[in-house]
């Protein structure tokens, strides 16, 4: 990396965070934080901005130019400012990817080490990261949930509903929780609700606010985008909450296409649990940036 | 001594044992090879030439050095395999050959011993620190020192056993065959990698020089520190051996010296070995490293006085007595200890460097100084006030050198990254860069620089026509500040907008242009004519305001407009509500706020600022839950001012304010009054029943101090919740361990109920420890105890026990030993009798134990009691069960479980 460093003031450096979509839903401090421990750096053509054969330092918002990013089966896609570059492998913790300058970029480089400090003082940072993965995930799927293939048999209609402790044990047993916090699946199992909905009920449709989600129980779901695609999910599937993460409207109509029985959960519960738990926000990231980026 | 046994823990014992035959043999080596040396040269040569023996051995070992620097950088147990056969080799030489050599041959040998101990001995405990992590060497050394006491008593013993039926040469011989035995004994130890020497990073390259060692010596300070730490160390002592020597050597004839040697070697070694086992250990856990480098010094200067005081042989005797007790075991394992946090290839490089040159350097300028004044004639006393006055330079030393040492561990953690700024005033420079902005096509950047100047109150810098800019954000956005800012000059400006494209810019300008400068007709005018709803809401809001209607007839026009145009309507009216900060909106305010789109709730939030009445506050600290509404509400409750703190302050005592408000008044306490809110809070800290606003108190404390230092939370308070988080991180412990005890006594309980108990207990530990940490950092707000958590939690050794050395030096006595009970690897029992006055009495029956859970406070750990006791079918906790069915989340295992202890009971 032979990228040369210029020096902006302060100002100059908050006022493009602020004027980058890319942290458009950070707060006030988390911005100045951001201004204060970011630099300008510019890469010549050719210049890597990571290497996939040595630790991730730093990551980078382009703010002008495009680079080439190898894909660990050696093809390459370019990526073009106002993109971020690293962040995904800094959230996974992952190795990075080889980033190439295409052209002269510049860029705005934040140190990970900074970046892991603050993440933990300041949740706005932590909601920004999610927000830009799933919207980064929402784009990947074409705004529909990813299709699961064939379904599984509906086993017995479940008449009765699982009590509180069966309903952690089954949280606490899925990837987020299994290893971070049974309390934080309590909390969260404390915070949804069961619901039961008939075959053919809208549960929303394309463009209403998308505040709440879904955790499959029995049933499935029909979900038709603006293009007419269809995909049907079943349990287990959680769905209808990343265009909350996001910050997005609903991107498809989805019906029940059975009788169904769900969990539902308000997205702001959602984001007010990885407040408090700080490393089920991490896993979380971690493991959204995998399906978005791996 | 049988503390010392168990601090080897398992997986240690061979190392140990290795470590510890080793330097028993070396030691026992050294030992001999002392006797021989002095008595065969103090009955030979005066004692005034011994800073001439001193001098040289500094001379020979600085010439090794390089030699030594380059021999260590590799294999290190194949290194000290040679040195010592090449030892034991030259040690028989010296026997056969010192007849021959006369007088030379008595130098030699007395630097022989020197430059023989000194190169074995600093490779073998570069070689231990490679070997062990600090938390490690602190357990072992003392353990691995008592292999050295003891040698040296074997030594010793066994030179006044010889020397009565032998004479001083066959010694040597004695000494030779215990090094072959010590070269043997390094065979035991791991073998450890290759290093490299000369660059100090660690990234390899050619064999070190002194220069460079000396360069890196100098340039980092807790390195330098323990090498000027040596130096005055070894000029200390030689001024204390030559005092001794030179009264011994008067006094006594050449015939009485060896046996008095001999034996008073003995004595020493014996005291020595017994302040190794009982006191090491004991000194450098209660003092840690720093307070027992500090013991020496101090006995030394209290010994100095008494001979300048007293004079003679016995007090010289006893200041002797007293460094060859503490040097080689409290004070060994101390030095030892200062070398243990340096990284691989710096300790590789520094402890050559101190061993050999600054503590022979110390050797040589105390040599000079002896000269010096032995030179000058002066007596006893005068040699004893230089060892009072070097005592003391070294105490000094000992005592400054905290600080450097802490920071070695605090480095390790990575500290000082976090540090939260604060944003810089603007200066010209920085006002030109905004006014710069303003021409950005970048509509955000714009937005960023006019929200920047009005927060540094430079909005008057930015020029009216700015309200012509293309975009509806921007003009809003003026609109706001400007209105905000009272910008009468603006109105002209304003009045142009009324046929722009934009409705809401319309109707914001016009609101703007009757703040500033009202005029009720052309309002009636305008919304008389007003098609748009967007508009007529905004307008009608600015109409109400104005006055200019009947009161009458408001409430009518209020639902009709809040009933006409949607969400949009709506946002535009709570907007038009803001922009007035009027009153007498506030019913329209509270339906707004219960609003199904979140939008518009969020507009009415942020209408709410500036109102007065204090029905809107339910409603503000209630739409702190959402992620849209919380800051506006959290803005709007800033204008409530006290009346918002008392609210809340009153909502948070109150077990009747429904828990997902409570969770959010902890912050919203702390950003109102961060003055009143800190005692506030840490007062209700320890009495709060609910563990997620224990935790929020906790993080808001954290907040309220980092932006407001100046306010200090009371010691008494922060001690009490310490207390508390310290309790609840032991009953976890000891809940954790009946289960286990229950499961391993009864295999059939270890069932799903059981491993989902487990893993609650062990999610209450992981909270009460951070929050412990937490709170500890604020009672010790100089250290960064987020780092020191990060550390504890780590699986680096170094990280770990850098972690655990600042928690050690930080930590007040009484906190100390529990704290570290629940941060150490430690077996159950060692880890319970660490709580002392923190356990609480527990059932250690299992079942006891899960009817107690039963009604523990939190609501996850009750149902899974409850789900366990039906998984065991534990009938006679069936009225228990029945009992706790108080909370509605909880009935269906409740039901579950009596069903199945009913099954089991009836048969």
């Amino acid at each position: 990396m032979t990228a040369s460093t210029a020096d902006l003031s302060v100002h100059d450096k908050l006022l493009l965070i602020r004027s980058n979509g890319r942290f458009s839903s950070l707060d006030a401090e988390a911005r100045a934080l951001l201004a204060q421990h970011c630099v300008y750096r510019y890469f010549h053509p050719g210049d890597y901005l990571t290497r996939a054969d040595r630790p991730l330092d730093e990551v980078h918002i382009l703010l002008e130019g495009s680079v080439d990013v190898k894909r660990e089966d050696g093809s390459v896609f370019t990526l073009d400012a106002p993109g971020g570059v690293g962040w995904p492998s800094f959230i996974s913790r992952r190795p990075p990817r080889d980033i190439t300058a295409r052209t002269g970029v510049g860029t705005l480089a934040f140190g990970t080490q900074v970046l892991d400090d603050f993440h933990e003082a300041n949740f706005s940072l932590v909601r920004n990261g999610i927000r830009l993965i799933s919207a980064d995930l929402l784009e990947a799927r074409g705004g529909l949930p990813l299709d699961p293939g064939p379904l599984a048999p509906l086993g017995p209609y479940p008449e009765t509903p699982a009590t509180f402790v069966e309903r952690i044990q089954d949280l606490g047993r899925t990837p987020l929780f299994a290893d971070t916090s049974i309390e934080a699946a309590a909390q969260l199992v404390r915070r949804d609700r069961e619901v039961r909905y008939d075959e053919g009920h809208v549960l929303w449709r394309r463009g209403e606010p998308a505040d709440w989600g879904l955790r499959l129980v029995w049933g499935r779901v029909r979900c038709v985008g603006a293009d007419g695609a269809e995909v049907v999910v079943g349990a287990p599937f959680a769905l209808g909450s990343l265009g909350g993460l996001a910050q997005r409207p609903r991107a498809y109509d989805a019906i029940a296409d059975t009788r169904l029985v769900a969990y539902l959960g308000r997205t702001d519960d959602l984001l007010s649990l990885f407040e408090d738990y700080y490393t089920v926000s991490i896993k979380f990231m971690a493991m959204l940036s995998d399906l978005a980026h791996f | 001594m049988g503390g010392l046994f168990r601090s080897v823990r398992a997986g240690e014992h061979r190392d140990t044992a290795a470590a510890s035959v080793l330097l028993f043999c070396v030691v026992t080596a050294h030992a001999l090879l002392e006797t021989a040396r002095d008595a065969l040269f103090l009955s030979s040569v005066p004692a005034t030439r011994l800073p001439v023996v001193y001098v040289a051995i500094a001379v020979s070992i600085v010439v090794l050095l390089r030699g030594q620097a380059r021999w260590i950088g590799r294999d290190r147990r194949r290194t000290l395999q040679v040195f010592l056969a090449a030892a034991s080799a030259v040690t028989a030489g010296f026997w056969l050959a010192l007849p021959l050599l006369g007088t030379a041959g008595l130098y030699a040998l007395y630097v022989w011993s020197g430059v023989m101990a000194t190169s074995v001995l600093v490779t073998f405990w570069v070689m231990l620190g490679g070997i062990f992590s600090m938390a490690q060497a602190k357990r072992l050394f003392p353990m691995i020192g008592v292999g050295g006491a003891a040698g040296a008593i074997l030594g010793s013993a066994a030179a006044a056993g010889l020397m009565q039926v032998a004479d001083a040469p066959a010694l040597l011989l004695a000494a030779a065959g215990a090094i072959v035995v010590a070269a043997f004994a390094s065979g035991y130890l791991p073998g450890t990698p290759a290093i490299s020497t000369t660059r100090m990073d660690g990234s390899g390259g050619p064999a070190a020089s002194v220069w460079a060692q000396l360069r890196l010596i100098v340039t980092r300070p807790y390195p330098r520190h323990v090498a000027v730490l040596a130096f005055v160390t070894a000029a200390t002592v030689t001024m204390v051996d030559f005092l001794f020597k030179h009264l011994v050597s008067t006094a006594l004839t050449p015939e009485e010296l060896g046996p008095f040697l001999a034996n008073l070697y003995l004595v020493l070694n014996l005291a020595s070995l017994g302040s190794q086992v009982f006191l090491a250990g004991w000194i450098t856990r209660r003092l840690g490293v720093v307070g027992a480098g500090a013991a020496l010094p101090a006995l030394l200067l209290a010994g100095g006085i008494g001979v300048v005081a007293v004079g003679g042989l016995a007090a010289a005797t006893a200041l002797r007595s007293v460094d060859g007790t503490a040097r080689h075991s409290v004070h060994k394992t101390a030095t030892e200890l200062l070398f243990v946090p340096m990284s691989v290839s710096v300790r590789a490089a520094v402890k050559p460097f101190v061993d050999v040159v600054a503590q022979r350097g110390g050797q040589v300028v105390g040599s000079v100084l002896i000269g010096l004044i032995a030179t000058l004639g002066a007596d006893e006393r005068v040699f004893a006030a230089m060892v009072v006055a070097l005592a003391a330079v070294w105490l000094g030393l000992v005592i400054a050198l905290r600080q450097p040492y802490l920071e070695v561990f605090r480095k390790q953690l990575r500290y000082g990254q976090t540090a939260i700024p604060t944003f810089p005033e603007l200066d010209v420079g920085n006002l030109e860069t905004l006014l710069a902005a303003l021409d950005s096509a970048d509509d955000g950047r714009v937005i960023g620089a006019l929200e920047l100047l009005d927060a540094q109150e430079r909005l008057s810098a930015v020029p009216s026509f700015i309200l012509h800019h293309p975009s509806e954000r921007v003009v809003l956005k003026v609109l706001e500040l400007f209105t905000k800012r009272r910008r009468v000059a603006a109105v002209e400006v304003l009045r142009r907008l009324g046929d722009h494209r934009s409705a809401a810019v319309r109707a914001t300008a016009l609101g703007a242009i009757s703040v500033l400068e009202p005029d009720a007709p052309e309002l009636e005018e305008q919304f008389r004519d007003a098609d748009d709803p967007v508009f007529r809401a905004a307008i009608g809001v600015h109409l109400i305001a104005s006055g200019a209607l009947p009161r009458a007839e408001q409430p009518a026009l209020v639902a009709q407009m809040l009933a006409e145009g949607g969400a949009a309507a709506r946002i535009a009216f709570a907007d038009a509500v803001r922009f007035r900060s009027a009153a007498g909106f506030e019913d329209a305010l509270l339906t707004l706020a219960e609003d199904a789109d979140v939008q518009v709730r969020a507009a009415a939030a942020r209408a709410m600022a500036g109102g007065a009445d204090p029905r809107l506050l339910g409603v503000l600290f209630s739409l702190l839950q959402a992620e849209v509404t919380r800051e506006p509400a959290m803005a709007a409750l800033r204008t409530f001012g006290g009346q918002a703190y008392d609210f809340a302050a009153a909502a948070l005592v109150d077990e009747d304010t429904p828990r997902p408000t409570r969770w959010q008044l902890p912050r919203a306490l702390a950003a109102l009054d961060p003055a009143r809110a800190a005692p506030l809070l840490l007062g209700h800290l320890p009495e709060e029943p609910d563990g997620m606003v224990r935790y929020r108190i906790i993080r808001a404390l954290q907040t309220l101090v980092r932006d407001a230092p100046s306010i200090e939370l009371d010691a008494d308070h922060l001690q009490r919740a310490i207390r508390g988080a310290i309790r609840r991180a032991y009953r976890s412990v000891e809940r954790m361990l009946v289960l286990d005890a229950g499961a391993a006594e009864a295999p059939e309980r270890s069932t799903p109920g059981h491993a989902l108990l487990r893993a609650i207990v062990q999610s209450k530990l992981d909270n009460a420890m951070e929050r412990l940490l937490r709170l500890l950092g604020q009672l010790h707000p100089s250290e960064d105890f987020r780092r020191i958590h990060l550390g504890l939690k780590s699986d680096a050794p170094a990280a770990f026990a850098s972690a655990l050395e600042l928690l050690e030096h930080t930590l007040q006595p009484a906190l100390l030993p529990p704290v570290l009970g629940l941060v150490q690897d430690l077996e159950p029992a060692e880890r319970l009798e660490r709580a002392g006055d923190f356990r609480e009495p527990i059932p250690h029956d299992y079942t006891e134990l899960l009817s107690s859970l039963l009604s523990d406070r939190s609501l996850t750990m009750r149902g899974a009691a409850i789900y366990h006791i039906g998984e065991l079918r534990l009938t006679r906790l069936e009225a228990q069960v029945a009992g706790a069915s108080g909370h509605p989340d909880l009935v269906g295992d409740v039901r579950r479980t009596l069903g199945l202890l009913e099954a089991a009971r009836d048969g």
